[in-house]
């Protein structure tokens, strides 16, 4: 009987050390040596930071410091750590980043205010980059989520009337229809040689946003551009004191410099804190870490269940071969707990 | 950090990046005597350039009154506070600003010394206006200068400085200087509304717009200067207080050159608040009615000796000062080159074409009160 207890016992934590294995099961958060993304069959959770899917991925947690290699400078991060876990399809990859904010700022309307804001910058898995953001012929890829975005897209764009309700105006010059001329249903054609960013097409002056999720390209400090396809997308849940955001992009690049996701890829992440002025450079970020992928944790996961069920047949033999055993042995007399068990279990008794 | 040679405080000094000088770069000279702060330029400037959604407060061209007129609140005080007291060095042939710049005041982790106004800052442009510097009594004042009770009108625009702090700042290289005619401009694609450049400039002038996000300031009407035609607030100064030019560095200053002459050869167009360090191209005839203190803190150690040379203007002793500030706007046309000719002024164009002629003294003609030839009666005769 002792035998059986064991085997159970042992079977349940192999299975689930098979489980962790394969990222099927998550752990608590480990050191950031890397990151493992974890597999999913069919469609990734791009807009539920809770979909249960993320219990799936191991959650890491990915320390932080302050931006101060090139001015201007943060003194101090944002924040001590982020916690990041990864899923993966066969096609795109999803982060799940979570960190504490005290305030919520999504919101670049005024001159004072800064968003909220998180980016991963990825690497070659066979290059060793800048640190940072990358050097000249080293480029970096990067996805930035940011808060004031994804209102625009969740909300309607922010416009001038929704941080100051009380404005007037009486005309603009080839706008249509009357105040306060709303952007940009109320901005056609030459109207918007008055919006100049928006008609050099600078992304952030688009008040037609549809993704809250930047993908751009740098080869050193203050190099970062908007790349030309925009494939990421994102979404960012704010819980009342933390940030829970989501960026997915594909796994294969679709502009020349996107830095393919595969296993050994190495990622860094920054975060930035609106209600602290960080903007551009006043950043906190991470160092490298690397990605494993779900390939190689599926011949993890395949490794340990073939190793668990033969350690499970092993015990299975052992108990049958004793089992055995005692049935070649008819002359021995049944002790009293098996006389008593056979009496409980007879049926009909 | 590289150093730098900036004449105005005579002096090098540290900047981010290397002397650069552009080829040719564009100045203005604005006399504050005759401003009489009708926000003509503004508006010439507002209806051109900033009459967009987000643009509402933006004014690249203002006009604010001294001393207690800033926009945005308190520019001038907030950086002056900042930067501390400062000395000059007038023992030498030139005056040396001895105190430290914004850039080599810049605090540890950041590129220059600078703050950043928020909107309620933004928010009222003609705060101040007409204010005098001290309370009016009903006590007897004769009237002396300077004033007892005194104010005055300064219009600004950007100064397209030669080390401005807005380039300094940007960690895009957004900003750039252009190498034909030193013009600064904001890539509009390629800011990212960091508002670094709108901390940095002492002066205040790029400015935050609300609904494209990313910063925007004066372009110097760069597409009329491209023409040989001078900016919309110069052009439309119905004061015509500013000449526009281009300036030479003090070694290479020619005469002839309206710009040159008043700045370099007279010495009678002062920089504003030259030891901050950026070497600002917008000059300033100070207020000849204006307490010195005041003007030795705004223009340098050269505001009395300018106020002098302005004096002895008026009373015609300086008939050139008097030939260059007539022809100011009496064209639209960029003038390289002045001349007096007897008692003409004479303006030629940069392709050294004649383009304007004005009398230093307008003729006075008495026509009779009774004109009999027309049967009418005139109620102007002069």
């Amino acid at each position: 009987m002792k035998r059986w207890i064991l085997a159970v016992i042992l079977a349940v934590s192999m299975a689930l050390a098979a489980g962790q294995l394969a990222g099927i099961l998550g752990t608590t958060a480990a050191a950031e040596t890397s990151i493992e993304a974890a597999r999913v069959d069919g469609a990734l959770p791009v807009t539920d930071v809770s979909a249960a899917a993320w219990d799936r991925a191991t959650p890491v947690d990915v320390a932080i410091s302050a931006q101060n290699a090139v001015a201007p400078i943060r003194t101090t991060p944002s924040v001590p750590t982020l916690q990041v876990r990864v899923l993966a399809n066969k096609t795109h990859a999803a982060f799940l980043i979570t960190w504490n904010d005290a305030t919520k700022n999504n919101r670049t309307t005024r001159d004072q205010e800064f968003r909220d804001a998180v980016a991963i910058l990825y690497g070659p898995a066979d290059a060793t980059p800048f640190l940072c953001m990358g050097g000249p012929g080293k480029a970096l890829h990067v996805t930035q989520w940011k808060a004031d975005w994804q209102a625009d897209v969740e909300e309607g764009f922010r416009d001038l009337e929704h941080a100051y309700p009380n404005f007037w105006v009486d005309y603009y010059p080839g706008a249509i229809g009357g105040p306060p001329y709303h952007t940009p249903t109320s901005f056609l054609n030459d109207s918007r040689l008055y919006l100049p960013g928006w008609k050099v097409g600078n992304p952030f002056s688009d008040p037609l946003k549809v993704t809250s999720v930047e993908e751009g390209v740098a080869e050193g400090f203050g190099t970062l551009a908007t790349q030309e396809s925009q494939d990421a997308v994102g979404f960012g849940t704010y819980t009342g004191s933390s940030w829970k955001v989501i960026i997915s992009r594909p796994l294969a690049g679709t502009d020349g410099d996107d830095v393919p996701i595969t296993d050994g890829t190495i990622l860094a992440f920054a975060v930035w804190d609106g209600a602290s002025g960080d903007v551009g450079g006043r950043k906190s970020v991470s160092s490298w870490t690397s990605l494993k992928m779900p390939g190689e944790s599926g011949i993890l996961f395949w490794v340990a269940t073939g190793l668990f069920l033969f350690l499970v047949m092993a015990v299975l033999v052992v108990l049958a071969t004793g089992r055995l055993r005692r049935k070649a042995e008819p002359e021995r007399a049944p002790d009293k707990k098996t006389v008593e068990v056979t009496k409980r279990d007879a049926p009909g008794k | 950090m590289p150093e730098v040679f900036n004449w105005q405080i005579g002096r090098k000094m540290q900047y981010p990046y290397e002397e650069s000088r552009p080829q040719r770069q564009i100045s203005a000279v604005f006399d504050i005597n005759k401003c009489i702060g009708c926000q003509t330029c503004t508006m010439a400037c507002k209806t051109t350039w900033t009459s967009g959604k987000g643009q509402e407060y933006m004014f690249w061209n203002n006009v604010e009154t001294k001393p207690w007129g800033s926009f945005p609140m308190g520019w001038d005080i907030r950086i002056l506070d900042s930067i501390g007291t400062q000395a000059w060095d007038v023992t030498g042939p030139t005056p040396v600003s001895r105190g430290p710049t914004i850039f080599e005041k810049a605090p540890a982790g950041e590129r220059v010394l600078g703050w950043r106004p928020e909107d309620r800052d933004w928010s009222h442009p003609n705060r101040g206006e007409d204010e005098t510097n001290a309370g009016i009594t009903d006590a007897q004042s004769h009237m002396k200068i300077p004033h007892q009770v005194w104010q005055f009108y300064l219009a600004r625009i950007c100064n397209h400085c030669t080390y401005p702090g807005c380039i300094a700042a940007c960690p895009r290289k957004a900003i750039y200087k252009r190498h034909e005619d030193g013009i600064v401009l904001i890539d509009q694609q390629r800011c990212r509304g960091y508002r670094e450049c709108v901390k940095a400039c002492p002066y205040k002038r790029p400015m935050f717009n609300h609904v494209t996000r990313v910063s925007e300031k004066c372009i110097f009407c760069y597409p009329a200067m491209e023409k040989g035609i001078i900016p919309r607030c110069m052009r439309n100064c119905i004061g015509k207080i500013r000449m526009v030019g281009a300036i030479s560095t003090p070694d290479k200053a020619d005469p002839e050159n309206p710009i040159d002459y008043l700045v370099h050869v007279k010495k009678v167009a002062l920089p504003l608040y030259p030891h901050l360090g950026l070497e600002p191209n917008v000059y300033y005839i100070p207020p000849i009615h204006v307490d010195l203190k005041f003007l030795r803190q705004m223009f340098g150690p050269g505001a009395e000796a300018a106020v002098e040379v302005y004096k002895r203007a008026r009373e015609g002793l300086e008939p050139e000062v008097r030939a260059i500030l007539l022809l100011s706007v009496s064209t639209p046309v960029l003038l390289k080159r002045f001349r007096l000719d007897g008692d003409e002024a004479v303006g030629y164009d940069t392709a050294g074409t004649e383009v304007v002629r004005v009398p230093l003294q307008e003729k006075t003609i008495v026509r009779p009160y009774n004109d009999t030839a027309r049967g009418a009666y005139r109620h102007n005769i002069t």
